[in-house]
């Protein structure tokens, strides 16, 4: 019999109330007790399957949702919008249990009209071709059964029982809703992009073309650039695209394209090349399991990159502007051995794009310092390599990347962000770099001075600053929530700037080894409210500063400003 | 196991239950899905070195509690309360109670259709939005403690009544 006690370290530790110290309780209960630990088991059974229950019913939800606006608009700009320039779109949504009839032997229509080999059939053979008028739907038993719901200008193939298959749709373009019967064997719907499985559950599947006024017909749905759009409901499906299968579970989308267009599957990994070759390159790998050494092949079509000193404004994500590394092409003698590359590369071990990381002169310890990420390496297993990873802090572009704002704003106070430790490994700790927040009271070519207060008083402090500091502003991107509804979100993120992005009067952190030389400057994002058009304002520094024109009379040293209170704000 | 498409099946049978186990070691939602997608990613790719004749669901949190030790170990912030010792006393339990899983899941179902609306609304914060149980008291319009003792009312009469429907099924068989 479960004890009291432990019935509420179990709902506190599964409700995420339960103390540190309670949570050291219950697991000492656990270990000495076989029936807590049992009580344990099923109650974390409960709690997940509630999980899982209750995202199944959202995740229906908003496929349903996904569906209707496919639906709504299929013939006009959203679905020409979703699949690009898509040939064809189809839609496979898991949906839930429908009771259906006892199957019949063959495919009979229940509703609508449906030709077969040019004639009115109320009855199809299997493997006989079916058109549907372009005027009305169609609903048809399948012989196990299942249910089709066509739509117009459909036509498809109802092969039945085969090659193992309990049922196999060949759907050649149009549309249809299918309502599959549980029963042994595997239902699958085969289309030009690629085949839909369902994985021993019930399942409603939606084929629907992005312009089905073309005129193409057939031969429109065997075009490149044709879409498979899946979304599941409930349960799972999978999707097997060419070579590639995937598998989706509950509420889960995903487009796929046709195997003619999909490019190879490749991954990135980064670290210091030990050998370049005249036809490969190696790369050594450093992570928390150890080192490791890759050798990739370096072809005719392989293509180089160098980080240049210069920046470049692009667009992101939702055209918010960010600043990038500048690269330019390279060759195979331009790679040198210990200097750190980010390669992309295919499954088989052929490097299409190499990036050769730039040198910072500042670094003592490493290069990661000084190299900004320009693409997102993954880490893999656990094993990528960890100065790749460095950059991406301040990346500025990345998604939910929060820039953690610490109060107060004393000498040594640092925004997360800045965490030289974790960021600047064995360069920073060699430096031992110092953090310095202050208020910009002059930017120059070759230095910048900051006026910092703290406790013991006020005073300026002057930096070496040359092309290898970093700069990152501290800004806001406009994120939409997915599905209907929603204002959107603003998010926090950090661009990556230049010495001209720095202002006089701009608040800011100054990361510097202890002769004074800048590595990097940080700038806050001034607290004034904000208004439309943050994206004008994160690519233009100044106007940001014009909101506040407190802050642009700091510059002075007139009056000195009023550091701690800004600090507070932000606190 | 070369028969890859009945290995899926396997994998996506015992998914829930899977699912469950590191939920109930990582309580983090990120970090559990993350453990989950690299548990789910080694099985796959070790599903030559799989025993037909094992259970599945056993050999799976086997894997999955020593991806959960190997996370641990390599990052000290990994979101999860228990030592190893507990982590191993967990993987016991679930691997006793196993059997019973699928029975008190159906039963689970047809308890959760019974379940009054204003109860279903309350999980339906929790689980479905995935609040926290503080943030189920704001949205809800009562005291922290208020909101978690309604939760836990609710699972305690969910538990009992999968636990009725178990016996009599019992009794009817």
């Amino acid at each position: 019999m479960l004890q009291p006690r432990d019935r509420e370290l179990l709902a506190k530790y599964l409700d995420g109330l339960a103390s540190e110290a309670e949570a050291a309780e219950l697991a000492r209960r656990l270990q000495a007790d076989p029936g807590c630990a049992r009580a344990f088991a099923e109650a974390s059974r409960l709690d997940a399957w509630l999980d899982d229950h209750f995202r199944q019913e959202k995740g229906a939800g908003d496929a349903r949702a996904f569906i209707q606006r496919l639906q709504g608009h299929r013939t006009r700009r959203r679905i020409a919008f979703l699949v690009a320039s898509a040939a064809a779109a189809l839609l496979i949504v898991l949906a839930p249990a429908l009771w259906l009839r006892p199957a019949a032997p063959t495919n009979r229509v229940l509703a609508g009209k449906v030709l077969a080999e040019g004639a009115e059939a109320e009855t199809i053979p299997y493997g006989t071709r079916i058109a549907v008028p372009p005027d009305a739907t169609a609903v048809i038993r399948l012989g196990d059964g299942s249910r089709a719901t066509l739509d117009p200008s459909t036509t498809a193939i109802l092969h039945g029982p085969s090659n193992g298959l309990r049922q196999l749709v060949e759907l050649a373009s149009g549309g249809g809703a299918f309502q599959v019967k549980k029963a042994n064997g595997r239902f699958q719907v085969r289309t030009p992009v690629g085949s839909v499985t369902v994985l021993g559950t019930e399942f409603s599947v939606k084929l629907l073309p992005p312009g089905h006024d073309d005129g193409k017909g057939d031969e429109g749905m065997r075009a490149k650039g044709m879409l498979l759009a899946v979304a599941v409901l409930t349960g799972a499906v999978q999707v097997q695209v060419g070579e590639r299968t995937v598998v989706l579970g509950v509420g889960q989308s995903q487009v796929f394209a046709g195997d003619e267009e999909r490019g190879p599957v490749t991954t990135r990994i980064s670290g210091e090349l030990t050998n370049v070759g005249t036809d490969s390159i190696t790369i050594l790998q450093r992570g928390d399991s150890g080192e490791r050494s890759k050798t990739l092949a370096v072809t005719a079509q392989t293509r180089i990159v160098i980080e240049s000193d210069q920046t470049e404004e692009v667009r992101g994500e939702g055209g918010v502007p960010v600043y990038r590394v500048k690269l330019v092409d390279g060759t195979l003698a331009d790679l040198k051995t210990g200097r750190r590359v980010t390669v992309t590369c295919t499954e088989d071990g052929k490097a299409t794009l190499i990036v050769l990381h730039r040198v910072a002169p500042r670094r003592e310890g490493g290069e990661g310092e000084g190299t900004p990420r320009v693409e997102k390496p993954r880490r893999e297993g656990g094993e990528g390599d960890r100065e790749g990873d460095k950059p991406r802090r301040e990346g500025g572009d990345r998604e939910g990347e929060k820039p953690r704002r610490e109060g107060g704003d004393s000498e040594g106070d640092r925004p997360a962000v800045e965490k030289p430790r974790r960021e600047g490994g064995e360069g920073d700790r060699g430096t031992k770099s110092k953090i310095t927040t202050g208020v910009l009271t002059a930017v120059r070519a070759d230095s910048i001075a900051v006026r910092v207060g703290g406790e013991r008083g006020e005073g300026s402090q002057t930096f070496a600053v040359d092309s290898a500091t970093k700069v990152g502003i501290e800004g806001e991107r406009i994120e939409r929530p997915l599905g209907e509804g929603g204002d959107p979100v603003r998010r926090p993120t950090i661009l990556t700037g230049t010495l001209a992005s720095l202002k006089v009067g701009q608040r800011v952190s100054v990361m510097a080894t202890p002769d004074g030389k800048a590595l990097r400057i940080f700038v806050f994002r001034p607290p004034t409210p904000r208004r439309e058009g943050e994206g004008d304002r994160e690519r233009k520094p100044p106007r940001r500063e014009g909101v506040k024109p407190r802050r642009e009379g700091e510059g002075g040293d007139r009056k000195p400003p009023a550091v701690k209170e800004g600090g507070g704000d932000r606190g | 196991m070369a028969d890859r498409d009945a290995f899926l099946m396997l994998l996506l049978q015992n998914e829930p239950d899977l699912r469950a186990f590191i939920g109930s070691l990582v309580r983090d939602r990120e970090a559990r899905e993350d453990v989950f997608q690299e548990v789910a990613l080694t099985l796959w790719q070790q599903a030559d070195r799989y025993d037909p004749r094992r259970p599945f669901g056993a050999w799976a949190r086997g894997v999955a509690a020593n991806k959960v030790l190997q996370r641990r170990h390599q990052d000290k912030r990994f979101p999860i309360a228990f030592p190893p010792e507990t982590i191993l006393a967990v993987l016991d339990a679930f691997d006793r109670t196993e059997a019973e899983a699928p029975s008190r899941l159906e039963a689970l179902r047809h308890c959760l259709a019974q379940l009054p609306e204003k109860a279903r609304q309350l999980l339906a914060l929790r689980y479905e939005q995935g609040l926290t149980v503080k943030e189920v008291a704001e949205r809800s319009s009562r005291t922290l403690d208020a909101a978690y003792q309604a939760l836990c009312r609710i699972r305690t009469a969910l538990e009992d009544c999968v636990r009725r429907r178990l016996a009599a099924a019992r009794e009817g068989a």
